[in-house]
């Protein structure tokens, strides 16, 4: 199935919205709860799953929708369809700070695997699946990167990456550590594996992360400076130390190290 | 094949090269790679003993395939193909592929017995909670109070009750309550209940309940034999049985009932449950108990052998006491071994004239039902 190309322009700073062209006739898929806005003649549409063709079939769509429950996303993807006879906008803005990363399938050899809550939208046909890391070890306990989208197609799709972002290709045999949270998409080139990463003093005390992950290269990396988890963790701890001293030792153990055991982010 | 007819499509990083690397094609030609870089740099040709092929990448998707650079030692080359397309070299030169198609097995299955660990640890708790029903019902049937079984043996009655008809009066129902009479020890509170019903059966429920059915009386051959099946039943009882069975059944509901302290729910439940089967060690104490409350009482042992006897010879088809009560050859024997080796004191009849009972039951006009 042909991608539908999509012209697009990113408007702002350190909270970004992309806006999507869209031809007569052409789509853009989106999680549910991103659109911001849309011009007049784009209709939408609920789709079960994401409306590309592998997912034909009762049994396709069956297990596309347990793999969607399995990680937590939503059932339904939502399509914005130009049925107007000129071009017509539609704009999805990313949900926290950060920056939103158009990336063109094509470019990219027709697959991209990124964290499970960083897709934002893309053109209709580029599948979304979900693709579980199977290097386990200890990382099937660590919770983040075993769960991962998969990116299929050739047309465009926008990832939104939390804070600063950081984009790198890495040589062939090029290593960079990363914590298991700040990943958020890389080729399918790349070596990606989740390891134990020391002591349960450091992430009690010094707020590391247990696990992080190890990417080699070759291939392109997109890291983010804040996951959203890490940001809900400093609100929730500093709401609890303005509550009160009484909660002083829970916020130690529930704020840091529960949390980390448990595979947040930090 | 050649670099044109067939290409297959790879990324190619020279060595020495950038971190981007290049568009490539490949082709096999008689044990060499022949590499075309599309940025129309010389077509290479590596001989398949240069070349280190393995799997990498997420879930093993790519393979590499490495050799030498010209300079030697420090640095080599290196081609990326996508799992997806690697067919037409893989059917040219299988053996290249054969470790990485070991690693990729190898994580494949590490993949799914850690998929099935994380699912059994579930189910393992499920198991080990249900395992600890049992015991936990063992210790609750422990602490229910008297009343509370007399409550789940009234619901039991009363489900019986809507079952059918029962008989409260007449020679049968006088008969049956005379037999109960010599059987219960002084101050020891059992109530006997006929219930008008074809089937050849009787039932203990929690409180002191015993249940006969009117068939029964009219097989039997004299007050001896019902009272062997009465004292059977009343062990039953006794070893409060019927009430373990129910708790159990009850299953983990029995938990929280034991949590709430309301015991109520039970006699629903056992009411539903219909008649209970036992252990056949339940029964075997049931037998033992039952002899020696017929020698306390006087009552000949022997009627109850030959009830049971009887039922086993007359009903090859079994009849209901049967199905809750079987192994019977085996039963009867252990009972003969245990009359033979206590006789215990003459026994004194009961003293019931078992004729008009019978008739009682068996007149077509039928017996007093209420
Ligand atoms: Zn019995």
């Amino acid at each position: 199935m042909a991608m539908d190309v999509v012209d697009y322009e990113i408007f702002g700073n350190e909270m970004q919205y992309v806006e999507v062209e869209l031809d007569p006739g052409e789509a853009a898929i989106g999680e549910a709860g991103v659109m911001m806005y849309m011009q007049d003649g784009i209709a939408m549409d609920t789709l079960f799953g994401d409306g590309s063709q592998q997912q034909n079939g009762l049994f396709g769509k069956l297990m596309g929708a347990g793999k969607r429950l399995l990680t937590g996303e939503s059932l339904f993807t939502t399509v914005y369809h130009n049925e107007s006879s000129g071009k017509r906008r539609v704009a999805f803005a990313a949900p926290y700070p950060g920056k939103i990363v158009p990336v063109d399938l094509s470019q990219l050899g027709g697959t991209l695997i990124c964290q499970k809550d960083s897709f934002l939208a893309a053109a209709k046909g580029v599948s979304l699946g979900i693709a579980f890391q199977k290097k386990l070890g200890v990382g099937l306990f660590g919770g983040e990167g075993f769960i991962m989208q998969k990116l299929d197609g050739d047309g465009m799709a926008f990832i939104h990456a939390g804070g600063t972002l950081m984009e790198k290709t890495l040589a062939p045999g090029e290593t960079l550590r990363v914590d298991t949270g700040c990943v958020v998409a890389f080729q399918p080139s790349v070596d990606f594996d989740i390891q134990y990463a020391g002591k349960i003093k450091t992430a009690l005390f010094g707020g590391e992360g247990l696990f992080f992950a190890t990417l080699s290269g070759p291939g392109r990396i997109w890291l983010q400076s804040l996951p959203l988890s890490r940001l809900a963790d400093r609100i929730v701890m500093a709401s609890r130390a303005a509550g009160g001293g009484g909660k002083e030792s829970g916020s130690l153990l529930g704020g840091i190290g529960l949390g980390s055991l448990l595979g947040n982010d930090e | 094949m050649s670099p044109g007819e067939a290409p297959l499509p790879a990324r190619f990083y020279p060595a020495g090269g950038d971190a981007h690397g290049h568009p490539a094609r490949l082709a096999w030609d008689d044990g060499m790679l022949l590499v075309q870089p599309e940025d129309s740099s010389g077509l290479l040709r590596v001989p398949a003993s240069q070349l280190r092929v393995e799997a990498r990448g997420f879930n093993h998707s790519q393979w590499a395939i490495a050799w030498a650079g010209d300079a030697g030692a420090t640095h080599t080359h290196l081609l990326l193909v996508d799992d997806a397309r690697i067919a037409p070299l893989r059917a040219a030169a299988p053996a290249l592929f054969a470790a990485g198609d070991t690693t990729r097995r190898h994580s494949q299955r590490r993949f799914r017995v850690g998929i099935v660990l994380l699912a059994a640890i579930p189910l393992a708790f499920l198991g080990a909670l249900l395992l600890s029903v049992e015991p936990l019902a063992e210790r609750l049937v422990d602490h229910i109070p008297p009343g509370v079984e007399q409550q789940i043996g009234e619901a039991v009655l009363a489900h019986t009750r809507a079952a059918g008809p029962m008989i409260t009066e007449g020679p049968a129902f006088d008969a049956l309550q005379a037999i109960g009479k010599r059987l219960a020890r002084p101050g020891e509170v059992l109530h006997f209940h006929l219930a008008a019903r074809p089937e050849i059966n009787a039932f203990a429920a929690p409180g002191g309940i015993v249940v006969v059915h009117s068939a029964l009386m009219a097989s039997a051959g004299s007050a001896e034999e019902v009272a062997g099946v009465l004292a059977h039943e009343i062990a039953h009882v006794e070893l409060r049985h019927s009430l373990r069975q129910i708790v159990k059944s009850a299953g983990l509901r029995i938990i929280l009932t034991g949590l709430s302290g309301d015991y109520a729910p039970l006699g629903g439940w056992a009411a539903q449950l219909g008649e209970l089967k036992f252990s056949r060690d339940a029964e075997r104490a049931a037998d033992a108990r039952g002899l020696e409350r017929l020698k306390e009482a006087r009552i000949d042992p022997m009627g109850m052998l030959r009830f049971f006897e009887t039922l086993a010879a007359n009903t090859p088809s079994g009849p209901a006491l049967l199905s809750t009560h079987p192994a019977t050859a085996e039963r009867i024997d252990s009972l003969k071994a245990a009359i033979a080796a206590a006789p215990g004191a003459p026994a004194q009849s009961i003293g019931i004239d078992w004729e008009p009972v019978k008739n009682a039951l068996n007149s077509p006009s039928g017996p007093q039902r209420k």
